[in-house]
């Protein structure tokens, strides 16, 4: 657990956070991608995350959960179809599939692993000055 | 064991017992904070095995018992009740419901070593005679 009540779950909620915030500035960027690196069209990424035990302290006690980003994961849903009919890509009827990226649905996403973000800081910040009471008591 | 001696008045353990449970708690809400996201967490507090003998020893010691302190159980967090409906994938953590608790334990924790601080400030005091 260290000296820092928490610091641990909450630096892995961090991390797994940002690397949503990666994920999701990715799409954002891809939104109009036709043509990915293996020539595909750009699908959705999704972070799944899961809780993992922190070790558990001596004696098997449970102290806590910490959080992971388990997989980033193409998102399943369908491709919407466009109507380009002068793009390379266009098929017979001139319709062309692109990427199933919501900019809406990643602005959401993108409110939620922000504040979220914000509330571990505000995690650790408080354990920090709890520590920092604690060290008074001797001084 | 009679109170007596420097360091093992009751207040200076219920002092101290407050701390360990404030810092427990901590631990707990940092870890729902953290799976606010997480699909399926359930959320964790104190156990109540701690809580119970956490309450115990505080009324003994606010009638000026002293307790063995290492009769507590152990310091260990577990699901705890949910105080609301779990959201669609499976979530119980409120987040607004853990930042308050957090402000209040806090505030415990920090009361606590303050009053800590200067109990042993006093006795310093005592000793050197200078402040």
């Amino acid at each position: 657990m260290g000296m820092i009540p928490g610091i641990d779950a909450s630096s892995s909620a961090l991390e797994a956070e940002r690397t949503r915030l990666d994920v999701i500035a990715g799409n954002l960027a891809n939104a109009q991608n036709t043509s990915d690196a293996s020539g595909q069209v750009y699908r959705r990424k999704m972070v799944v995350f899961e809780s993992r035990l922190n070790d558990a302290i001596e004696g098997g006690a449970n102290a806590g959960s910490q959080v992971q980003v388990a997989r980033v994961m193409d998102d399943p849903s369908p491709l919407p179809k466009v109507y380009m009919p002068g793009n390379p890509k266009a098929d017979a009827k001139g319709m062309v599939q692109m990427p199933n990226v919501d900019p809406l649905n990643e602005m959401v996403d993108m409110m939620t692993a922000s504040r979220s973000y914000q509330a571990n800081l505000q995690v650790v910040s408080t354990g920090r000055s709890m520590f920092e009471q604690s060290l008074k008591i001797a001084e | 064991m009679p109170s007596d001696g420097l360091f093992i008045s009751p207040t200076l353990q219920s002092l101290r017992l407050t701390m360990d449970e404030a810092a427990l708690r901590q631990q707990a809400i940092s870890s729902n904070i953290a799976n606010v996201n997480t699909p399926g967490y359930q959320r964790m507090d104190v156990s109540p095995a701690f809580q119970n003998a956490y309450s115990e020893a505080l009324s003994h010691l606010s009638e000026g018992e002293t307790v063995d302190l290492d009769d507590m159980p152990e310091q260990t967090i577990s699901t705890a009740a949910v105080q609301g409906p779990a959201r669609p994938d499976g979530n119980t953590v409120q987040i607004e419901q853990e930042m308050v608790g957090m402000a209040q334990n806090s505030a415990r924790y920090e009361f606590a070593a303050q009053m800590l601080a200067s109990n042993y400030h006093g006795i310093k005091y005592a000793i050197s005679g200078q402040g």
